[in-house]
């Protein structure tokens, strides 16, 4: 198990995680994501590796994408350094380069102040890569975290899985933050057949969505965390803010299990983390693995309701990355 | 807790990254761009910032800078 394999190795380095992310499999899960964020603070300076390991089982071949970002901040709390791995496969069209993304991080953070109150930390689309800005803004958010519990080192590590089962999704998480560790799990029954996608592959109707979460206590069951939720919903934003602020009242028990007491946004299970896969899931889970259908649910959660692309592998072609996507050309591919 | 309206816009407004007077002539957040995840992300923030906890079945509904603040004013007035 990674978790393990890391935790005992303090001194890992971005090779030893690409190595561990290589070896990793879905383990009978249709969707996984491997997450952690590994933080080394100097007297002059503070080391970031950061990593996101997304897994999908398609037309039952196992997809996997790969992140790895490392940062370094100077003695001023700038970043001096940012780099996003070589091997960056990306996840969607050919406009989905590291190359350009590479590029766009170190244009746009270069210099920053880099905590989480910056705005161009905290905006989610500036990087035009969902995966990329969850690794910044959350490396950014634990070392805020570990700088207030006056740590000199950090380590966080999460593993969240969809299970496929009869009327739904079952989806444990676990994570542990410098050695705590919670476990919690959502079940989301009445699924099928009662929700409803656009052509722009968004759901804009649910009806009768059971939502359940439990936690792992220790004589090794699960307990209840709150009562069920039911999810109703008759547009896509409708949904999507209901998903979230269901499923938030599990994320924030996560977080008290581990001592944390105010929001913590370092977790894959955070809301709009957490969003994007379970609406992986629920794609795989509906349309049978069908590849075309997947991709389809990933166009429609990054774009929004008048058809701007979100991030740069959603894009239909060439010109529309360049119409949206600044300083994007075709050079990029090559 | 008091809610004062300019420190309200301007932390919400900084947190989009538009101006008051934009979203002020705005009828709803969606018609300045942000998409349903920023929002959303920015209501988690208000709930720690004003420590209340906005309804799953409100959070559509409050989607405006004025329908926000009194919102949350309503909220933390309770």
């Amino acid at each position: 198990m990674i978790l393990e394999k890391i935790q005992a190795e303090e001194n890992f380095t971005e090779a030893d995680i690409e190595q561990a992310l290589e070896n990793i499999t879905l383990m009978g899960s249709c969707c996984t994501r491997i997450g952690g964020i590994k933080i080394c603070i100097y007297d002059d300076k503070t080391e970031i590796l950061a990593w996101q390991c997304n897994m999908a089982d398609v037309q039952d071949f196992d997809v996997k994408l790969p992140t790895i970002i490392s940062i370094e901040i100077n003695k001023d709390n700038k970043i001096e350094k940012i780099n996003l791995y070589k091997k960056f496969k990306g996840s969607q069209g050919i406009a989905c380069t590291g190359k350009y993304l590479n590029r766009r991080m170190r244009q746009i953070l270069l210099g920053e102040v880099f905590t989480p109150n910056n705005p161009v930390i905290k905006d989610s689309l500036i990087l035009f890569c969902r995966h990329i800005y969850e690794l910044v803004y959350g490396s950014c958010t634990f070392l805020e975290y570990c700088k207030k519990k006056e740590m000199t080192k950090g380590l966080v590590q999460e593993i969240t899985q969809a299970f496929s089962t009869e009327t739904g999704l079952e989806c444990v998480d676990r994570i542990i933050v410098n050695g705590k560790e919670s476990i919690t799990k959502i079940d989301i029954n009445n699924l099928i057949r009662n929700v409803k996608y656009n052509k722009q592959g968004k759901i804009v109707h649910a009806e009768n969505i059971e939502i359940i979460g439990y936690e792992w206590i220790l004589d090794g069951q699960w307990k209840e965390i709150r009562s069920l939720q039911v999810l109703e919903a008759n547009s896509n934003s409708e949904y999507v803010m209901k998903l979230m602020k269901i499923i938030s009242a599990y994320w924030i028990k996560s977080g008290k299990n581990i001592e944390i007491k105010e929001k913590f946004y370092f977790s894959q299970i955070w809301g709009p983390t957490f969003y994007g896969i379970l609406s992986q899931a629920i794609g795989l889970v509906m349309f049978n693995k069908n590849y075309a259908y997947f991709q389809h649910c990933i166009y429609g959660i990054q774009h929004t309701d008048d058809g701007r692309p979100l991030c740069i592998g959603v894009v239909d072609n060439i010109s529309e990355a360049e119409k949206y996507f600044e300083g994007f050309t075709v050079d990029d591919l090559y | 807790m008091k809610v004062d309206y300019k420190e309200f816009a301007e932390f919400v407004c900084g947190r989009y990254g538009i101006s008051i007077e934009e979203a002020e002539k705005a009828d709803t957040f969606m018609e300045l761009g942000m998409d349903s995840l920023s929002i959303y992300s920015v209501i988690g923030e208000i709930e720690e910032r004003y420590e209340v906890v906005v309804d799953t079945d409100d959070i559509t509904d409050i989607n405006s800078l004025n329908r926000l603040y009194q919102y949350i004013r309503n909220k933390v007035g309770k």
